[in-house]
């Protein structure tokens, strides 16, 4: 029998015989390895505190549906406080209606008699 | 000991899980990997306590390196048997001068240590025909025909060209059908 008939033939079954029984680690080296593994594993990376303002604002959040409710009511906000600001020329200027702009203003004096004048007085 | 629950992770993943503190990674690495690195310095040294010593210095070097870990530059296993395959090395350097040949060769009819241990077993004769090898022919037989790695895994485990990895288990195989075809009696083969 030539070495390449023993190479193809008896090597692969010696081969596989040793795949079947391989050398098994005791216990304690298990242990070992694992103690090992634990003493100089890095920690693990804690999430920073929240503050209690932060902490507040993600519980309404939350309560309103999450970041896309909030999203919307940003939106609406915007939206909102520009239309109040910039009005488009079809709209009524409510702004000027609710201060009166465009009318007569009256300055009334409720204490006529009362002034600085008489405070200096008293000193 | 539980089994290892995250069998479907690839062992990069788990290291990198170790690596941020998660001890579950630790226990499933500990118990994928310590078994491969023993065996496989068994099979180098071919005694078991020096195989424990090469097993856990390898594993707690990669404890160590766990955090500063690249993914995707190399795999885990095949980063682990070069660390293996160096202590290995060194530890048979320094051995030889006095342990190795203060062992006898076995003789003819008798059962050397390994086999003795093992009963008369193929994967005993085979251990012993193994460590008759040549170190780096023993190193490449062993990870190409029992770890199964692929040659070009062997190439970069062993710092080598893949040709040479070839030319190495092939003298090495040529070497050990010549120590195996004296005991295929033995055995329990008979010419096919």
């Amino acid at each position: 029998m030539t070495d390449k008939e023993l190479e193809t033939t008896d090597l692969s079954r010696f081969f596989e015989a040793a795949k079947q029984a391989p050398p098994t680690p005791p216990t304690a080296l298990m242990h070992r390895v694992l103690d090992d593994a634990r003493a100089v594993q890095p920690q693990g990376i804690r999430a920073p505190r929240q503050s209690f303002l932060v902490r507040r604002w993600r519980e309404f959040a939350g309560a309103v549906g999450g970041w896309p409710a909030m999203a919307g009511l940003a939106t609406a906000t915007v939206a909102g406080v520009w239309l109040g600001v910039m009005p488009p020329a079809a709209l009524p200027d409510a702004t000027g209606a609710y201060l009166d702009l465009g009318g007569s203003s009256y300055l009334v004096d409720a204490a006529p008699d009362l002034g600085f004048d008489l405070v200096e007085e008293a000193l | 000991m539980p089994l290892d629950a995250m069998s479907d992770e690839s062992d990069e993943a788990l290291l990198m899980r170790y690596a941020a503190g998660d001890q579950a990674a630790a226990q499933a690495l500990t118990l994928r990997l310590t078994p491969r690195v023993y065996a496989h310095a068994c099979r180098m040294l071919g005694i078991p306590a020096e195989a424990e010593d090469v097993t856990q210095e390898a594993l707690m070097r990669l404890w160590r390196i766990a955090p500063e870990w690249r993914r995707g530059e190399a795999q885990v296993t095949t980063w682990l048997f070069r660390v293996v395959a160096n202590l290995c090395t060194d530890r048979l350097r320094r051995a030889r001068g006095v342990a190795l040949e203060a062992i006898p060769e076995p003789e003819d009819g008798q059962a050397s240590a390994a086999e003795q241990m093992q009963e008369q077993s193929r994967a005993a004769a085979l251990q012993a025909a193994l460590a008759r090898l040549p170190d780096r022919q023993r190193q490449a037989v062993i990870l190409r025909h029992i770890e199964g790695l692929s040659n070009p895994q062997i190439a970069e485990i062993m710092e080598i060209g893949v040709e040479a990895v070839e030319s190495l288990t092939a003298r090495g195989k040529r070497a050990l059908a010549a120590d195996l075809a004296g005991k295929r009696e033995e055995l329990g083969y008979t010419d096919d």
